[in-house]
C-alpha cells in the first residue's frame, strides 16, 4: 500500500506559477499604455507647424503696420514712392474701419465672404487686414480668429472679437500688436458715438489720445 | 512487452518550438532598427535651414530700401529679379555658400517661389540638383511686395501686393 506522502512542492510550484503570470501580464499593462516620444510623435511634429503658424502670423502684422496707406509719387523716380511719414498704416485703417464703418461687430468667414454672423444685411467687411488674411491664410487651410483687446473708462482690461471662426484647436498660436489711436478726422473721429461707445471707448477724454488697441490673431491648422 | 513511451513526438514539439522562436527572434532584430530612423533623419537640420533662409531673404536679400529707411517683410520686385540671376548662374555653389547654405561636402540645393495676390504667374527660381526622393525642408513666409507700377488699381493695396515667399531646401 502507498503511503500518502505529505508534499508540499506542488504547491510552491503553483504559487511560483501564479506569481510569474502575474509579473508578465503587469509588464505587458505597462508596456502597452505609455507611449514612446520619437520624432514622429505628435507633439514634435506640431513644433513645426506652430512655429511656421507664429511666423507667419507675426510676418502680416508687422508687415501690415509697417506699410502706410498713402504714398507721394516723386516725378523723378516714379518707381520709387515715397511714404507719407504722418500717414497712418494699413492695420491702423483696418481696425479704424472696423470701429467707424463695421459697427464692431462679429464676422465670421462663410467660403466667399466675411459675413456678421448677428446682422444677415451688414455688408462684408473689407479691410485690408482681411484681404490679406483671406490670402494668406484661407487659400492655405488655416482658419484663424481676430480679437481687440483694450481698456475701457475705469481701466477694465476688455476683449472683443473681430472674426470668430469658432473655438480654436489645441494647436494654435496666437500673435499679437499694440496699435495706438488718437482722437482726430484721420483716425477715430470725435463724438458721443465713438468716445462713449462700450467697445474702444476714449479712454482719455482731455487728450488727443483715444485708446490702445492689441490686436491678437490666433492661427490653428485644420 | 512494449513500454508504453510517454516522451514520444517529442521531435516535433522541438520542430515548433524552435521555429516560433526563430520566427520571434528574427523578427525583432529586423525591427529594432527600424524603431531608430526617426532620429537618424535630417529633416530637422533640413527645416532649420530653410527658415534661417526664408528669414535670411525676406529681412536682407530681398529688401526695399525706401529713402534709407529698412523694412523687413517689404520686398522689392527688383531685388527678386537680381536674386533670381544670381543665384540661376551659381553652379558652383560660391553664392549659396554666402547665404549660408552650406553643408557636409557641398551646398544644399534651393527652391524658391513667391505667389503674389491676384497673379496666376509663380515665378519659381531652382537650382541644384533634381529633386528626388530625399527630404526637402520647407519654410513660408508673408511678404508685402513693392509695386513698381504706379497705377492704383481697386482691388489693389497701393503700392504693395500681398504675397506668401516659399523657400525649399534639400
Amino acid at each position: 500500500m502507498e503511503a500518502i506522502f505529505r508534499d508540499d512542492s506542488a504547491q510552491l510550484h503553483t504559487i511560483e506559477a501564479l506569481a510569474a503570470a502575474f509579473i508578465m501580464i503587469f509588464v505587458l499593462a505597462i508596456v502597452v499604455q505609455t507611449t514612446s516620444l520619437t520624432p514622429l510623435s505628435s507633439s514634435f511634429t506640431n513644433q513645426h507647424i506652430k512655429l511656421e503658424l507664429q511666423n507667419l502670423g507675426n510676418d502680416i502684422l508687422t508687415t501690415l503696420d509697417e506699410t502706410p496707406v498713402s504714398y507721394t509719387i516723386d516725378a523723378a523716380s516714379p518707381t520709387e514712392p515715397i511714404p507719407d511719414p504722418s500717414s497712418i498704416s494699413l492695420l491702423k485703417q483696418s481696425i479704424i474701419d472696423w470701429n467707424v464703418f463695421y459697427y464692431n461687430d462679429i464676422y465670421s468667414w462663410t467660403s466667399t465672404q466675411f459675413l456678421s454672423i448677428r446682422n444677415n444685411d451688414n455688408t462684408n467687411m473689407n479691410t485690408p487686414l482681411t484681404n490679406a488674411l483671406k490670402f494668406a491664410l484661407i487659400e492655405k487651410g488655416i482658419a484663424f480668429n481676430v480679437e481687440v483687446a483694450y481698456t475701457d473708462e475705469n481701466g477694465v482690461a476688455r476683449s472683443s472679437k473681430m472674426i470668430w471662426n469658432g473655438d480654436p484647436s489645441e494647436n494654435s498660436v496666437t500673435v499679437s500688436r499694440f496699435i495706438v489711436l488718437n482722437d482726430g478726422l484721420s483716425e477715430i473721429p470725435v463724438g458721443d458715438k465713438f468716445d462713449d461707445s462700450s467697445i474702444l471707448p476714449d479712454i482719455s477724454p482731455t487728450t488727443n489720445l483715444h485708446n490702445v488697441a492689441e490686436v491678437r490673431l490666433t492661427l490653428w491648422v485644420m | 512487452m512494449f513500454r508504453r513511451d510517454t516522451c514520444a513526438q517529442t521531435s516535433i514539439d522541438f520542430l515548433f518550438g524552435v521555429a516560433i522562436f526563430a520566427l520571434a527572434f528574427i523578427f525583432v532584430l529586423i525591427f529594432i532598427p527600424g524603431m531608430f530612423s526617426p532620429f537618424n533623419s535630417n529633416s530637422d537640420e533640413l527645416t532649420m535651414t530653410a527658415d534661417r533662409l526664408a528669414a535670411t531673404l525676406v529681412e536682407e536679400t530681398l529688401r526695399a530700401d525706401s529713402a534709407g529707411e529698412k523694412t523687413p517683410g517689404i520686398i522689392d520686385i527688383d531685388n527678386v529679379n537680381t536674386f533670381k540671376t544670381k543665384i540661376e548662374a551659381d553652379a558652383s555653389g560660391v553664392y549659396r555658400q554666402s547665404l549660408g547654405l552650406t553643408r557636409e561636402g557641398g551646398v544644399y540645393s534651393v527652391e524658391v517661389e513667391l505667389e503674389i495676390r491676384n497673379n496666376p504667374v509663380v515665378p519659381i527660381i531652382t537650382i541644384g540638383e533634381e529633386k528626388g526622393s530625399s527630404n526637402i525642408g520647407q519654410s513660408r513666409r508673408f511678404v508685402i511686395v513693392r509695386n513698381p507700377d504706379t497705377t492704383i488699381d481697386d482691388d489693389d493695396e497701393y503700392p504693395g501686393k500681398y504675397g506668401i515667399l516659399t523657400v525649399r531646401v534639400w
